[in-house]
């Protein structure tokens, strides 16, 4: 029978949850993830362009569920199946990961080290919204994501219950029932490029969040008002001593 | 009939049972003190040895009364555990789970007090509220109830049968009870644990898991951490519907301490050795269910259950069989030794029989002289007596 928990070989896979992300970052972060992930698992919100394609030119992606019907407006059903799809392979640790998010490089260098461990299950690093390219992160009122920590690593506990919250939109990326075991909050920071792009693609994305959630009953208003902030409080980042 | 009670220190005055008819009523009172008051008699210990033990039954709310109704042996004891948790002190607690298992019937302020000391084959009742035997209370009532109950089966074999299948049958009221109060308050938590508490006491198993698993669902979102003790119990519900993996994997999620994880690497060899009993009993021992442990073990014995056994037959009385188990082991290794005295010390302090008690204590002590405080607590106890005789 295999142990709940292993110090050594255990074997890490990604799991992604994508959506028309050409021309974006996915192959930068595919190509980072395959770096240091055994294997991927990537579910398609039924995208309209080449996603597809260019997941599966990544020898480490195991799997792509595409859908046919888009999920964006039931994201807890979507990170269900996305969990679900995953623990079907059997892993022994799972990186919820999405396709605009890359981990500073200290962290290819420690996963192995905080995988192979029986202490802690869970593992929760800082991220930092990078805002308007890649030397500045967004800090003030509503921008404050690096002040906490997210779970993002986590061990598979076969048999172990999952939740996720029923709701539409910003679920939490992984399993709420995680909570209950024991964790780590990391000092490895995650680069989240979701608003390093252009300003044109940053009012996309706001018309796209008001469309979705006009009453801010899933978010903020007042947050989502901020992506059109024209003068954001920005703070420079600083690469980690190599 | 007598009716006797044996309170506590200072808590004579608090003892006014309900009148019976054809019942005498007496209190034990410290100081050499008699009286009547109320048609309730006042009367020191000397004046209860005097009284038929065949005719007697006793209301217990102090545990260090256990070695005088060893000895005087009344018909039937009623055991009041009330506020038993408040108290930190390792010889209370000690004398008060010997005195509940000496008792025919328990009653208790905790719910959950109440369905561990039925997994241990105690017939135990919850009564809500303060201790005390005023007329009108509910723990009154009920005490009233199992005295009549002692009266209607004065004359049949197994009283104790009676009052197990009126203890089932408030079970399986209250459990009722819950399931229904649970469709107005789904989300509920607590209600859910505890009728999961309920249905697995009930032996419904299944529906014990389902609800253990849904309590689990709520207490994450809620409070975190917390809730681990519950996935450990749903590991119990699991063992006892023989799903091993399942038990052994939920036990291993919550092996979290080093103890508990050395515990979790004994189990997981065990169950690549085939020993399912084995895993399956230790999760239901640690559980509180002693009663199906022994079961799957006596059913089931392996060469490597000898120290779950053993400890099984400690925690029930079972003391000659605890003892050909240590017999089994090497003999003149001190250890070994040292547990032996200390056995066949806590089998005649169990017995009342202080002398004898204390001889193998002290030869315990020889080898390992924290066992001293055995005898310590033996003399605190013939203190507490000393003070109504």
């Amino acid at each position: 029978m295999r142990p709940v928990r292993k110090t050594e070989n255990n074997r890490l896979t990604a799991m992604m949850q994508v959506r028309n992300e050409e021309n974006r970052f996915l192959e930068e972060v595919l190509q980072d993830v395959s770096e240091y992930a055994d294997e991927i698992v990537i579910v398609d919100d039924a995208s309209t362009d080449r996603t597809v394609d260019i997941c599966l030119s990544f020898p480490k992606v195991k799997e792509v569920v595409r859908l046919t019907e888009r999920h964006f407006s039931r994201e807890w059903e979507l990170r269900s199946l996305l969990w679900r799809e995953t623990c079907k392979y059997g892993p022994d640790w799972v990186l919820a990961i999405d396709a605009d998010e890359v981990f500073e490089s200290k962290f290819k260098r420690t996963v192995r080290q905080l995988m192979n461990q029986d202490t802690y299950d869970w593992v929760a690093f800082r991220m930092y919204d990078f805002w308007g390219g890649r030397t500045h992160y967004r800090e003030d009122e509503y921008w404050q994501l690096h002040k906490r920590h997210t779970i993002m690593l986590l061990r598979n506990l076969p048999g172990f219950p999952y939740y996720y919250l029923q709701h539409d939109h910003h679920v939490h990326r992984v399993p709420l029932s995680y909570g209950a075991l024991p964790g780590l909050l990391s000092d490895i920071r995650v680069k989240h490029l979701g608003w390093a792009g252009s300003e044109e693609e940053r009012r996309r994305k706001y018309e796209r969040y008001k469309q979705m959630d006009p009453e801010g009953i899933w978010g903020s208003q007042a947050q989502y008002e901020s992506i059109l902030d024209a003068d954001p409080h920005l703070v420079e980042w600083k690469e980690e001593d190599s | 009939m007598n009716v006797v009670f044996f309170g506590e220190p200072g808590g004579e005055e608090e003892a006014g049972f309900p009148l019976l008819p054809d019942w005498q009523v007496l209190v034990v009172s410290a100081g050499k003190k008699s009286g009547k008051k109320n048609g309730i008699s006042y009367v020191p210990l000397s004046a209860v040895r005097e009284l038929e033990p065949s005719h007697g039954v006793a209301v217990v709310s102090h545990p260090y009364w256990m070695p005088f109704l060893r000895q005087w042996k009344p018909y039937a004891v009623i055991g009041l555990a009330y506020g038993a948790d408040a108290s930190s002190d390792a010889s209370f607690h000690y004398y008060r789970k010997a005195l509940n298992r000496f008792c025919d019937a328990v009653l208790t302020d905790s719910e959950e007090a109440m369905l561990d000391l039925s997994l241990r084959g105690i017939p135990a009742f919850h009564s809500p509220g303060p201790l005390g035997l005023s007329e009108g209370t509910a723990i009154a009532e009920r005490c009233a109830e199992l005295v009549g109950l002692c009266k209607a089966n004065a004359d049949v074999y197994d009283l104790r049968r009676s009052i197990q299948e009126l203890a089932a049958h408030k079970r399986t009221e209250r459990t009722e009870g819950l399931l229904e109060a649970i469709e107005c308050e789904p989300h509920n938590e607590a209600l859910i644990t505890l009728a999961a508490r309920y249905l697995y006491a009930e032996g419904r198993h299944s529906e014990a898991e389902y609800y253990g698993f849904q309590a689990f669902g709520r207490c994450v979102v809620a409070s975190g951490s917390r809730c681990l003790s519950l996935y450990r119990w749903i590991a119990m519900v699991q063992a006892r519907q023989g799903k091993t993996e399942d038990a052994l994997n939920s036990f291993g999620v919550t092996a979290i301490q080093a103890e508990d994880k050395a515990r979790y690497q004994r189990l997981l060899a065990a169950y690549d050795q085939q020993l399912h009993a084995l895993v399956c009993a230790d999760i239901c021992r640690e559980n509180g269910d002693m009663a199906y442990a022994l079961e799957l073990l006596e059913r089931h014995p392996t060469p490597f259950d000898r120290s779950i056994r053993y400890q099984l037959y400690k925690e029930t009385d079972q003391y000659s069989k605890a003892l050909d188990l240590l017999a089994q082991d090497r003999p003149k290794e001190l250890a070994v030794e040292r547990e032996r005295w200390l056995l066949l010390g806590e089998q005649e302090e169990q017995e009342g029989c202080v002398p004898q008690a204390v001889s193998f204590y002290l030869k315990a002590a020889c080898i390992d002289q924290e066992v001293i405080s055995n005898i310590l607590r033996l003399e605190m106890v013939e203190r507490f007596l000393a003070a109504y005789s």
